[in-house]
């Protein structure tokens, strides 16, 4: 078979997944929504001085908007969406990444475990940057670990796979320490603008419950700062980011 | 760089509104009979951590997100029973929050309970059971029984229970009494807003288990340096004779503190009915290698809750009272303990007993960290030849426990020989 016969075969198979992949998100969504009176929603409005999605801006270095909402089903199913403000190189508007989500949790000996899917799509920017992804993950009390993969990561022609470990450690009644660090390797051509195979990012802040408001202050790192999302185009060093969150 | 300097003066002005901001006010939980019987716990399930985009670090349970859709549920649940929300507290080691909520009338709740726990919303409902402290003031006798019978002196050269984590779930304790200086590494009020609480059984048990040695004063304690975790959870009743009083709630409270803690060793000198949310509490604790030991109540022929529950070491006192089966006896007659005021007394009762073997407990930890709660059992009460347990009403003896732990002879080597296959009496 000619090379471009079998990278147009490669691209049709993704996008067979991909599309499964978002059908799959939202039935499952409708379906938990329709049919369960016990479930519980939940949700955030966050401000964030830098949108820095696993280490890198998608906010051009500005403040972003977001919002987010989970549904909870009683047998451990969830599903939700979340959506960001983001400023992407094709467009002087304000843009939008929208990610919706779904999957399945549940204790087993101590620990918890999480499986799911989730979908990232760009409203202001060519839809050939959306991409799906499949993540595996467990917690024990405050640190949690998470794996994630994706055919197509922001659209590059690249099987990537990311992990990330959290933690959280209470400081007094209110306060706690948040620690992340997170590594994402891909084959074949570089998720990022002038990155190299393997991206290190951290984080490590405080965070505050005041009333029915969180407030973060973190500082984020990456190992590679010339690094940046083809959709944006913009770099960034380390440096602090604020969140205020208001859940409800 | 201005705008770089905003940010990192940041974490300074939230510190200060931090501080400045006043606490979550706790309501006072101290609850009478009549209270306690028209009021009900509800558990709410909690959605294990898992992916949310919209939240950073979701693996920790301390996170707000989620509370906010439970209240809502409860709320819901409050309007349609005609209840009213009292309280509420998250138990994330039975991934719960528990809220307590009241009735105005008490001649149903019973079918309350049983349409809340039918309810889909509710992972499970109960009603709040009221429990009391084990024990009274007797004052009798200038001698501390545990240094002589327990060698004490001899024991404590080879293991003090150092920083052995012993969660006191009782009364208050006068942390400030100059017998209990530097012992207690943290104080917790479940019970009501006041920080400090100074009450007498509270202050007695902590003597016990932990008073400090060497000090020139008063006595020492079993384990003389633990470091005490002080949760009080229980509360002294306004009538001088009366025991002091615990709710399913406080001590639900306290137990989830203990768990998230770490705590090693957790001491119950109280008793009162069979509670459900205190049983799944227990049998968490001990499914993480905590030791719990609870006061035999002398007046319940199994020793009553939680001493009785399967798991806990049920302790009563040396005091000639009939107790039911696989109860331990410990020293628990004229015990000489700190008081309120930072004074001594005199004290007798099985919750004085159940103090002395957790601060055994806390000796046998510190010798061996690992130690299970099957193995502390065993280290208290060995298996007969036959594999059938003997310890039924057998004399706890220190000396012997410590050696089968440690393989060191602390006491006379001859008592720990003698004792490997039969309790002493």
């Amino acid at each position: 078979m000619p090379v471009r016969a079998q990278r147009r075969a490669t691209r049709n198979r993704r996008r067979a997944i991909e599309c499964a992949a978002r059908q799959g998100i939202a039935a499952l969504g409708l379906a938990l929504v329709a049919c369960n009176v016990s479930a519980q929603i939940s949700g955030t409005a966050n401000l964030v001085s830098n949108y820095r999605f696993r280490g890198v801006s998608l906010s051009e270095n500005k403040p972003a908007a977001q919002v987010g909402f989970t549904y909870d089903d009683v047998q451990g199913w969830y599903a939700g969406a979340f959506a960001s403000t983001a400023k992407f190189v094709t467009s002087s508007a304000v843009g939008l990444q929208a990610i919706p989500f779904a999957g399945y949790s549940w204790r087993a000996s101590g620990l918890t475990w999480d499986v799911g899917a989730d979908y990232s799509a760009f409203a202001g920017a060519a839809r050939r940057y959306d991409y799906p992804e499949v993540f595996w993950g467990g917690a024990y009390e405050n640190i949690s670990a998470r794996l994630y993969y994706s055919p197509r990561y922001f659209g590059q022609d690249s099987r990537t796979i990311y992990i990330e470990v959290n933690g959280s450690q209470p400081l007094v009644d209110r306060a706690r320490l948040l620690a992340h660090i997170g590594v994402l390797r891909s084959n074949g051509e570089n998720a990022y603008y002038g990155s190299r195979e393997v991206i290190v990012d951290g984080r490590v802040g405080v965070g505050f419950d005041l009333d029915q408001f969180n407030v973060q202050l973190s500082w984020v790192g990456i190992s590679s700062p010339t690094s940046a999302y083809v959709i944006t185009g913009v770099g960034n060093r380390s440096g602090p980011v604020l969140t205020v969150s208001r859940s409800f | 760089m201005s705008r770089l300097r905003t940010l990192l003066s940041m974490p300074l002005w939230l510190c200060v509104a931090a501080a400045c901001a006043p606490l979550d006010r706790q309501p006072d939980m101290r609850v009478d009979d009549s209270s306690a019987q028209r009021q009900v716990l509800v558990m709410l399930r909690v959605a294990p951590p898992h992916f949310r985009p919209d939240v950073d670090y979701a693996g920790g349970y301390d996170s707000r997100v989620g509370r906010d859709a439970r209240r809502r549920i409860a709320e819901g649940l409050a309007s349609q029973y005609g209840l009213k929300i009292i309280d509420a507290w998250p138990m994330p080691a039975l991934g719960v929050d528990c809220f307590v909520m009241e009735t105005q009338s008490t001649s149903s709740l019973a079918r309350l309970v049983e349409k809340l726990s039918l309810d889909p919303r509710v992972e499970s409902a109960q009603s709040m059971n009221l429990f009391h402290v084990l024990g009274y003031n007797d004052p009798l006798y200038s001698l501390q029984p545990a240094a002589t019978s327990w060698h004490l002196a001899d024991i404590h050269r080879i293991t003090t229970g150092k920083n052995v984590r012993v969660a006191q779930i009782d009364t208050g304790v006068e942390t400030a009494h100059p017998d209990l200086g530097g012992r207690i590494a943290l104080s917790r009020n479940f019970v009501d807003e006041r920080t400090e609480v100074a009450e007498v059984h509270g202050t007695e048990v902590a003597g016990i288990i932990a008073a400090t040695g060497n000090n020139g004063i008063g006595i020492v304690g079993v384990a003389p340096e633990a470091r005490l975790l002080v949760l009080r959870a229980c509360w002294q009743t306004s009538g001088s004779g009366d025991p002091a009083v615990c709710s399913s709630f406080t001590l639900a409270k306290a137990l989830q503190f203990a768990l998230s803690a770490d705590a090693q060793v957790i001491n119950l000198s109280l008793g009162g009915p069979r509670d459900r949310l205190l049983e799944r509490l227990l049998d968490t604790a001990l499914s993480r290698g905590i030791t719990v030991v609870g006061a035999a109540d002398p007046g319940s022929s199994d020793g009553g809750f939680p001493a009785s529950h399967r798991g806990v070491l049920a302790i009563a006192a040396d005091d000639g009272h009939d107790v039911g089966r696989d109860v331990l006896r410990g020293p628990g007659r004229d015990i000489p303990t700190t008081a309120v005021d930072g004074k001594w007394s005199f004290v007798t009762g099985s919750s004085f007993a159940a103090a002395h073997v957790s601060g055994l407990v806390a000796l046998l930890r510190e010798l061996a960290p690992g130690l299970q709660p099957l193995q502390v059992r065993e280290a208290l009460a060995p298996q007969g030849m036959s594999g059938v347990t003997v310890y039924r009403h057998a004399i706890v003896d220190a000396c012997a426990a410590v050696e089968r732990t440690s393989g060191t002879c602390a006491c006379a080597c001859a008592t720990a020989r003698d004792t490997k296959s039969s309790p002493r009496h």
